[in-house]
């Protein structure tokens, strides 16, 4: 198996590689002005949203950590 | 109960010997009701509060037979503890808990009935999920643990819920070959034992338990341990 990290290296190169083709306009693909703009900032969009997803889910997770009471 | 399976429990020890007592009786209690065949090893690391002699008398109160005793002369570990103690386990499964009454005996049946349903190489307890959960602590300690549990569930998908938890039920087989390979110390120690068991494509079962917490303090969740803690992480996202 491949260790997580270079999973993780493989993922994010292949994000990269699409990302810049878009970016330095290498694809033949009409964009408005809106979707270049998204497309741009779509790593920083991205690592937000995953942010704010996992922020949300610990703190869900910390509010319904079990309090054994009776364990103590 | 009609099966030939035996239960070797590990207790490492390190000044205990207000414990060892209620937690020996505790394992005696639950073995009996549950009626499984067992075995209780002492691994004492020459405790200065002498739970050796502790150890001693609850041995001719329960039998040579249920109380081995281990003992070694210095602290050395608890990998080399297991290794010391699988060395002299009789049973086909071997079960590890702390003695400090963190764990409670009483869900060692969960185990016992969890592994049976599955066949499982391991099972492991959670504080993360069912009825599991943890007593007395507060809001920032809660945080860090899920925090630290998420951080890891994201980077290694281990395929349990529970990484850092030390009361587990392994195949005897299993448990020798998972410490043999493992290098880590401390929390990152129980972390790798699942990863590797994982990655070598053993099966995993899960049982809720609440965790008890009884050295809470500056000891284990000071900055070293949690900058060890990410060490051990990253060192498992590289290579495993």
């Amino acid at each position: 198996m491949i260790p997580k990290l270079f999973q993780w290296l493989l993922g994010a190169g292949l994000f990269i590689a699409v990302w810049l083709a878009f970016v330095l306009e290498k694809v033949d693909i009409q964009l408005t002005e809106i979707q270049r703009t998204l497309v741009l900032i779509s790593p920083l969009l991205a690592v937000g949203i995953f942010g704010l997803v996992s922020a949300v889910i610990v703190l869900y997770r910390v509010s319904t950590f079990n309090d054994c009471k009776e364990a103590g | 109960m009609a099966d030939r399976d035996k239960y070797s429990v590990l207790l490492p020890t390190y000044n205990e010997r207000e414990n060892l007592p209620i937690i020996i009786w505790l394992l005696v209690k639950y073995f009996n009701e549950s009626g499984y065949d067992y075995e209780i090893i002492v691994i004492d690391d020459g405790s200065p509060d002498k739970t050796l002699d502790v150890a001693k008398q609850l041995q001719k109160i329960y039998g040579s037979e249920k109380i081995v005793l281990r003992p070694r002369e210095k602290k050395l570990g608890l990998g080399t503890a297991y290794i010391h103690g699988i060395k002299h386990a009789t049973g086909n499964f071997i079960i590890i808990m702390d003695a400090d009454l963190s764990h409670h005996p009483k869900f060692i049946p969960e185990f016992i009935q969890k592994q049976k349903e599955g066949n499982f190489d391991v099972v492991s307890g959670t504080r993360y999920i069912g009825d599991g959960g943890v007593a007395g602590w507060d809001f920032r300690r809660k945080l860090v643990s899920r925090g630290a549990n998420y951080i890891t569930q994201i980077l290694l998908r281990p395929g349990a819920s529970d990484l850092t938890g030390s009361f587990r039920l392994y195949k005897k087989e299993v448990l020798q070959k998972l410490v043999n390979s493992c290098i880590s110390k401390g929390y990152v120690f129980q972390m790798e034992m699942i990863i590797r068991a994982r990655q070598f494509g053993y099966t995993i079962g899960e049982v809720p338990i609440s965790f008890v917490d009884r050295v809470y303090g500056e000891s284990k969740l000071g900055g070293s341990e949690i900058i060890q803690f990410l060490k051990g992480l990253l060192y498992l996202f590289a290579t495993t």
